[in-house]
């Protein structure tokens, strides 16, 4: 059922065995999961049923580091995160595919790499992740996506492979709004924003969730278990402000540390020995499975003993596929032009020459950085809640491992006369053309080594999961080490942020969390 | 749009590029047709090559000095027929991308052997 805490009586106190604070994509699976297991759960959520400008507001905060766009353009977590039921999967573009076992493992050169949960144990929870999701499959793989009539990869080798996204066309909000507005079992109680935690004497046991609202009004949830489900600014946002000896769970000082983003930026052009139709794997296609549409998309990774040779981060490639001979083409200020790689690739390599130029947008893994983290300012918000600062930086690792992978790509492309790839680190500037592609031109007088790059809003590893609480803030259980019956949810739990869209992941995680709270509470 | 023996440019162009142009004959070669003109095609190429010698000799100015790069490529016979150069170098330029032996030009990511030919097409 829904209420509303701005109709609860100033003061009111709620009990409840379970609450999770947060109805997004892993605080409803959450509630879903230990409701139809048979538990009563109350989700404290801090926006309504659909978008208000005042509560979005409560977003807002400090950021700084060496990664923002332009003064009137800054990393926007206020806009694409959502603080509303359903959460960012309100508007998010739905692509989902698995961390594979390369991300999880400690690998040479990597400090921090490795995740002390073994994959098998992830992986047994994508089966529930993709049912949630409503994905016809857990396969991610381009043979079995073959069978369905997507097109075949363009690398599949050992220095680059092909993975198949799948798009989930679930909106949390709207997929499960009636489920919930049904269920004897959760209560969801909108408008009720979680300003601190409280606990007992010993520090060990949270006791009480204080609750208020943009009214001015206050309550107090006595709970069982508490999960912290909000995404992860605020998941660390709440640790921090919940005690005055420095958060609840920071006995090591790592809760907010370690944040992590996929950088996403245009960083390449190929051009390539294929017509554009025999690229069309990496683009938008919808198949028909037992009866379901399906869309999904190809993108290139890096081979996983690549990553483990060479000692980088992940990357994926995205391609988006133009001809050669139409006008969509990037243009060059100085140089040779993609027009002459391809007509040098006819002389070059047995595949005849380009004909078709692919747009690479990168998606790239960052290592564990201690200093870009989330912490408190002195300010406070709307709620008199003290407003959370972020620090984000990137390494020379984070650049080293984009350009370092782009240019295997390109090495995978020539040494199968496929094509060819130039990387534009900074060089972008507008174009003259019409289409997306024929937007851009490449100017080479502006390569630079400190490119820009932006971001994919995945915010990850800011409450990491670790055996060791000397090293992580929640344990494999994800609890949050040194307490009883704290708990957290999401991105934030993760180790390592892998290079794959989080989502499947955290709601594999959070089906993993219910399956332990069930056996908990049992 | 093909020829009457059903050849496109762009296969004329691959048919080159594998060195089979001689097996073709310069009447298939000059019939082909896409759209453009029949003899502009080599002339596209060889404009292209030049091009990006321009800009490797401009990046790595030293590249025609270093004997591991220039290897056994007769500097004459390259300058004579470049294009042919760079076909009969394919297995080598494959190999240079499977071994990592490849430079940065302007972003592009090239086969060291494919530069210096590049670099010896162009005018110094």
């Amino acid at each position: 059922m829904f209420r509303d805490a701005r109709s609860l009586t100033h003061g009111e106190r709620l009990r409840t065995p379970i609450c999770v604070v947060g109805a997004g994509a892993a605080g409803i699976t959450l509630a879903r999961d230990l409701a139809a297991r048979g538990h009563e759960v109350l989700v404290l959520e801090s926006g309504g049923l659909d978008y208000e400008e005042e509560v979005q507001a409560l977003h807002e905060m400090e950021m700084t580091g060496r990664l923002f766009g332009p003064a009137d353009d800054p990393y926007p977590v206020t806009t694409t995160r959502l603080r509303y039921f359903g959460g960012t999967t309100n508007h998010w573009a739905g692509y989902c595919r698995p961390l594979r076992p390369v991300d999880l493992e400690t690998r040479p050169g990597l400090a921090r790499s490795g995740w002390d949960l073994p994959y098998e144990e992830l992986a047994r929870w994508y089966p529930a992740a993709t049912e949630v999701l409503g994905l016809s499959s857990d396969r991610f793989d381009p043979a079995h996506w073959a069978e369905h009539g997507h097109g075949p990869p363009l690398l599949h080798d050992d220095l680059v492979e092909t993975v198949v996204f799948q798009l989930s066309p679930v909106n949390f909000g709207t997929r499960y709004r009636d489920e919930l507005e049904r269920s004897e079992a959760v209560t969801v109680l909108l408008h009720a924003n979680a300003t601190g935690l409280r606990t007992d004497e010993s520090g060990r046991r949270v006791t009480e969730v204080a609750v208020r609202t943009l009214e001015g009004g206050q309550a107090t949830v006595e709970a069982g278990v508490v999960v912290l489900a909000m995404g992860g600014l605020e998941n660390p946002r709440l640790l921090l402000a919940s005690n005055e000896r420095g958060g609840i769970g920071n006995d090591h000082d790592l809760v907010g540390r370690f944040f992590c983003e996929h950088f996403q930026h245009t960083l390449g052009f190929a051009v390539v020995a294929r017509p554009p139709e025999a690229l069309a794997a990496y683009h938008r296609q919808t198949h028909e499975v037992a009866g379901q549409e399906v869309t999904v998309q190809s993108a290139l990774v890096l081979n996983d003993d690549v990553l483990r040779r060479e000692g980088l981060l992940g990357l994926e490639v995205q391609l988006a596929v133009a001809d050669l001979a139409g006008d969509d083409v990037p243009g060059t200020i100085d140089g040779p032009t993609v027009r002459d790689l391809g007509a040098v690739l006819g002389a070059a390599s047995a595949e005849g020459p380009a004909r078709s130029v692919a747009l690479c947008q990168v998606f790239a893994e960052q290592e564990l950085n201690p200093t870009s983290r989330v912490l408190l300012t002195d300010e406070v918000d709307a709620l008199g809640m003290r407003k959370a600062a972020l620090h984000w930086d990137h390494t020379d690792l984070d650049r080293r491992s984009i350009e370092a992978g782009l240019a295997i790509v390109g090495r995978a492309l020539g040494r199968r006369g496929l094509g060819r790839l130039q990387r534009t680190l900074g060089n972008l500037v507008p174009g003259e053309g019409e289409g997306p592609l024929g937007r851009i031109d490449i100017d080479p007088a502006r390569a630079t080594p400190d490119f820009h790059l932006a971001h994919g809003n995945h915010h990850m590893c800011t409450t990491r999961m670790a055996a060791d609480p000397s090293q992580g803030v929640v344990d494999l259980d994800l609890r949050v080490h040194g307490t009883a019956n704290l708990y957290v949810a999401g991105s934030s739990v993760f180790a390592t942020p892998g290079v794959a869209a989080p989502t499947i992941t955290l709601v594999a995680l959070a089906a993993r969390l219910a399956d332990h709270l069930d056996r908990e509470l049992s | 749009m093909t020829d009457e023996r059903g050849l496109t440019r762009r296969e004329v162009l691959a048919a080159l590029a594998a060195g089979g142009a001689a097996a073709l004959g310069v009447g298939a070669l000059l019939r082909a047709r896409d759209g453009s003109s029949d003899d502009d095609l080599p002339a596209e190429a060889a404009g292209a090559l030049k091009a990006l010698g321009t800009a490797v000799r401009a990046a790595h100015p030293d590249l025609l000095d270093d004997p591991a790069a220039v290897g056994d490529l007769d500097v004459d016979d390259v300058g004579a027929d470049p294009l042919g150069a760079l076909t009969a170098a394919r297995p080598r330029i494959e190999a240079d991308y499977a071994e990592g032996a490849v430079l940065d030009v302007q972003g592009w990511v090239l086969s060291r052997t494919e530069c210096v030919i590049a670099a010896i097409a162009a005018p110094a």
